[in-house]
């Protein structure tokens, strides 16, 4: 009788309860309390189709109840209701047609002539690399999550939470720091277009500039785009990068990237005095592809910036450090940020592990040579070997060392 | 069709001098065959497709200021006015910008669709789908180009000639004093 009350009904006998006269007599309603429905699961049609469930895995297994066959006969009788192809998206509940593209042709799908694709670099996407990058960055979460000017905050929330509800909100934190810290792509310079497809030397001087055509069908990717420049002496060329990235800042603009240069990039003294160098490194990232000539000259002078005056806490625990720890190990100049991991930050594994890092990128070294077997040597040992071998400010680095020189057991036990 | 005009006769009255001629059509490319005659005339447009007047045709819109004029490359039928539009396939702008270019941005899947059902095109729209590589090059291209070429030569002459003169003046005044 308990379990087949319904909630509602629960609330309606309490108000009646409540009102009950003398001249309704004893126990006219049954009175119930909370109480006797502790051990109520819920409505009455969920716990129908629980115990359906369960037959069903019941009959799966081989049990046999009564009432089986009107159970499957519900069952069976549902599946033709359902639709016999079932859509995941949208489109294809409504496919649209087009009678250009079915009749008259495709789309002007322009492949990039001669196989450019965009490279990246070889280096940079090994995994022993990027793990080793990651790990140098560091996560502070006060510089990663910090304020930013202009954008909007919300206001602090204090909730009350369970350690598995608490342990989810970890988890869901450590993508966030993933996302922040994703490193910009190191890239090789992408070769110039130089592609002619006609040459009409009867148009001589028919106009005293070029024409730039560009193609705007719809859904093409910036890549898939012809764009094609006649110029006054008659000859119809493709576009080059520069032609090509100012008639897409034309007519597709994306948020943040202006068509004119900004002499920030040639004359960036005033910033860097006022240690804008991230600023300007996230400028870049968004004005610029990082196959352009003009992103690797840019972040190179910044990284040399900063190499030149060891501040390396700048871009520590940002997304553009494991680019400046690249580079600088491509070009065989890591002593400045060893100085500085050894001396200010004083931990030896971020030490030994820039030395991993130099090795893994020049195998050709002496130091690579040397350490064959990085993993059975000590971090104290790595970095002594590289300081012997390939360092130039050798003095200054076997002074830093000395601090992490471990004492002998003789010594301690005084 | 090409019209060709025959000159029948020629004849001198009150020392004026008039022609009687009479005209005839011609299928087109057949007027190879009258070329070697010296009294026929070819009097056929260069661009020769008809216009209806109920018809979709695809050429340039006016907008912008005065003095700084904006085309839209627009699809229309050739009753409509001017600005009138059923569908933009493009824009062009003919002033040239800082880096001396002129922008012409051109919707090719669209313009395909819409010739293939039989719109005309007018000559600014045959030269610019011409010059990008889409069709071949109008005719009257080739001769607006001839002429200019040719007119830059006479002036460049006339130029010569006037600094030889000044040059002459000058030594025989030099030679004078």
């Amino acid at each position: 009788m308990t379990t087949l009350l319904h909630r509602f009904t629960v609330a309606k006998l309490l108000r009646v309860a409540c009102c009950r006269s003398v001249y309704s007599g004893p126990e006219a309603y049954p009175v119930f309390s909370r109480q006797d429905f502790a051990e109520d699961d819920g409505t009455w049609e969920w716990k129908k189709l629980h115990n359906i469930r369960q037959r069903v895995v019941d009959i799966q297994n081989g049990i046999n109840h009564e009432g089986d066959k009107k159970i499957v006969d519900d069952e069976a009788r549902k599946v033709h209701l359902l639709p016999h192809k079932i859509y995941s998206k949208p489109e294809e509940y409504y496919p649209l047609t087009d009678v250009a593209k079915v009749v008259y042709g495709n789309k002007t799908k322009d492949p990039m002539p001669k196989g450019i694709k965009h490279k990246m670099d070889p280096d940079f996407i090994r995994p022993e690399v990027q793990d080793l990058l990651k790990s140098l960055t560091g996560r502070d979460p006060e510089i990663v999550f910090a304020e930013q000017t202009g954008l909007y905050t919300h206001m602090p929330r204090v909730r009350l939470l369970t350690t598995e509800q608490l342990n989810q909100e970890i988890k869901k934190m450590d993508e966030k720091f993933d996302e922040m810290l994703e490193m910009p792509p190191v890239m090789l310079e992408r070769e110039e277009i130089e592609e002619t497809i006609a040459f009409d030397e009867l148009l001589d001087g028919y106009e005293e500039g070029k024409l730039i055509f560009t193609d705007i069908t719809v859904d093409l990717k910036p890549d898939e785009r012809c764009m094609v420049v006649r110029e006054p002496t008659g000859l119809l060329r493709r576009a080059q990068w520069d032609e090509r990235d100012r008639a897409l800042g034309v007519y597709y603009p994306k948020c943040g990237r202006s068509l004119h240069k900004d002499p920030v990039f040639e004359n960036p003294q005033v910033a860097f005095k006022n240690q804008f160098h991230k600023n300007i490194l996230e400028r870049i990232l968004v004005e610029f592809v990082p196959d352009s000539k003009e992103f690797i000259h840019y972040t190179q002078m910044v990284y040399d910036e900063i190499d030149k005056e060891s501040q390396y806490d700048l871009l520590r625990s940002t997304r553009f450090f494991g680019g400046l720890a690249f580079y600088l190990a491509k070009h065989k100049s890591i002593d400045g940020l060893l100085k500085n991991i050894l001396e200010n930050k004083s931990s030896l594994p971020d030490a030994a592990d820039l030395v991993k890092l130099f090795c893994l990128i020049n195998n050709e070294s002496n130091t690579a040579r040397n350490l064959k077997d990085l993993n059975n040597c000590d971090d104290f040992r790595i970095v002594q070997v590289y300081v012997q071998n390939d360092a130039t400010m050798k003095k200054i680095l076997e002074l830093s060392l000395q601090t992490f020189q471990q004492i002998p057991q003789s010594a301690q036990n005084f | 069709m090409v019209r060709l005009s025959w000159l029948l006769l020629e004849r001198v009255r009150n020392f004026r001098k008039l022609q009687t001629t009479r005209e005839r059509l011609v299928a087109r490319n057949a007027e190879c065959l009258f070329a070697g005659d010296e009294n026929i005339q070819v009097y056929s447009k260069l661009d020769g497709v008809p216009r209806l007047k109920n018809q979709y045709a695809i050429r340039l819109a006016k907008h912008g200021c005065p003095n700084r004029p904006f085309y839209h490359i627009v699809l229309a039928k050739t009753y409509d006015d001017r600005d009138t539009e059923i569908e933009q396939l493009g824009t062009y702008d003919p002033m040239p910008n800082i880096n001396n270019e002129k922008l012409c941005a051109l919707n090719f899947e669209r313009i395909k669709y819409h010739i293939a059902l039989g719109a005309y095109l007018t000559r600014p729209i045959r030269r610019l789908l011409g010059l990008s590589g889409f069709l071949p090059l109008d005719p009257t291209l080739l001769i607006f180009a001839e002429n200019l070429r040719r007119r830059k030569a006479i002036e460049q002459k006339i130029k010569s000639k006037e600094s030889e003169d000044s040059e002459e003046k000058t030594e025989t005044e030099k030679e004078v004093d």
